[in-house]
């Protein structure tokens, strides 16, 4: 198994001269987990877009490692697992049509039925996502992230819009994966904040 | 990154397929403006290049209504960042480009007869006009794909898009309205040369639209 690992080094963001966040220093490899929480606004959508790779920052430099490899940002994102509230599938295709468009492949294998089974959605898969509610588009997000075994998983809020047994499936899958991925979640649940070894405060 | 190409025109052209949004924006204005034309000067013989100008009106405004929305659905629906996590930057810039070059292809497949029909078009050289007629949709597609790109990050779009893709476009409707122009009037003057530069200029647009496509993508 290669190791994946990022290193952010004097990381700042802006939004119109106005600081997100500045010099941020910041070191995880898998097998870290890492809770980012603070206050609505205090740039914790922002930081773990930068740390997924999808998002620039400022000014700073985050240096993504896959074994031996340095690689770059957009290749680390394209190896990650990422899910956020603000981010959609597809409304106009099923299920089945966004896992398989997620897929490395185009095809969905026995690991994903599984995962589907596992978040209850198996019978669901042959339905409009549009006709989804906004629980089952989340265990849905949540499956296309994790399904090609990413190295590191990027977690936004991954609790939002779930019941609780909803919440009990990703938090026990996010616990039976933390040692072998990195896992990087950006929350202000007291009990996905618990599944992470280390959490960073934003603006506090 | 063949294989990325694959999926992301597979999920393009079935989303466009189930909403039909673009397909009956772009079907319905160009069916209107030609039976229109057709009515208003029926009996009445036009000259090769007030036939050519109107159906190059036809198509760039058929564009302008259909090819952008590639890119600007992606962004309004939010699901940009889920393809972006899936996707490699130049795999979305190259399916987005070969769907919009087969999207304006079928398009004016559809046009192009009912046009002739309508207008008793008589085309002299059918091969240059066939060839003028593809090579002219490829440029605009071309255009349009990395344009669609900028204005979907942008507020205003509908108006953007129009605004910002006419005077890039003027090279591609010049070359094209002449080539039809020569297609329609004699056989013996009409030549491949613009054709050519068509697909030249469709060639390099690609490529630098290539090259800066991530600059424009990539959120910052």
């Amino acid at each position: 198994m290669k190791l994946f690992s990022l290193s952010a080094v004097s990381l700042t963001k802006e939004y119109e001269g106005r600081p997100v966040f500045s010099g941020m220093k910041l070191d995880v490899s898998t097998g870290d987990s890492l809770a980012i929480t603070g206050k609505n606004g205090s740039g914790k959508t922002t930081l773990i877009k930068i740390l997924a790779g999808i998002m620039l920052p400022s000014s700073g430099s985050i240096e993504f490692r896959y074994g031996q490899d340095v690689i770059e940002a957009e290749t680390a994102a394209r190896l990650s697992g990422f899910t956020a509230p603000y981010m959609n599938l597809y409304d106009d295709l099923d299920g089945m049509e966004n896992l398989c468009f997620a897929s490395a492949t185009g095809r969905i294998g026995p690991e994903t039925e599984e995962l589907a089974d596992r978040f209850g959605l198996t019978v669901h898969l042959g339905k409009r996502v549009g006709h989804y509610s906004s629980g089952m588009k989340q265990r849905l997000k949540f499956i296309a992230a994790v399904m090609n075994d990413p190295p590191a998983l990027f977690l936004d809020e991954p609790e939002t819009n779930l019941d609780a047994d909803g919440k009990k499936a990703v938090f026990s899958y996010i616990k039976s994966v933390s040692k072998r991925m990195l896992v990087v979640i950006a929350t202000n649940d007291i009990h996905v904040k618990q599944l992470c070894k280390r959490s960073i405060l934003l603006g506090g | 990154m063949a294989g990325e190409i694959f999926r992301n025109l597979l999920k393009d052209f079935r989303v466009e397929l189930r909403s039909r949004f673009a397909v009956n924006l772009s079907i319905s204005f160009a069916g209107t403006m030609t039976v229109s034309i057709g009515i208003v000067t029926s009996g009445v013989p036009l000259s090769p290049q007030i036939i050519s100008l109107l159906l190059w009106m036809i198509f760039f405004f058929s564009a302008m209504n259909g090819l952008s929305h590639i890119f600007v659905r992606e962004v309004d629906q939010g699901t940009f960042m889920f393809m972006n996590n899936k996707i490699g930057t130049d795999a979305v810039y190259l399916s987005k480009l070969i769907y919009n070059a087969v999207f304006f292809a079928v398009i004016q497949v559809f046009i192009t007869p009912v046009f002739i029909f309508f207008l008793q078009v008589e085309v002299k050289c059918a091969a240059v006009f066939i060839a003028t007629v593809f090579s002219g949709g490829l440029a605009i597609s071309a255009t349009s794909t990395f344009l669609a790109a900028m204005v979907s990050r942008a507020g205003g779009r509908g108006s953007l898009f129009t605004i910002m893709s006419f005077p890039i476009l003027i090279p591609v409707l010049w070359a094209a309205i002449n080539g039809t122009i020569r297609s329609l009037e004699n056989r013996a003057a009409c030549g491949l040369g613009n054709p050519f530069f068509l697909l030249a200029f469709s060639g390099m647009i690609a490529a630098l639209s290539f090259l800066l496509f991530r600059h424009v993508w990539i959120e910052e």
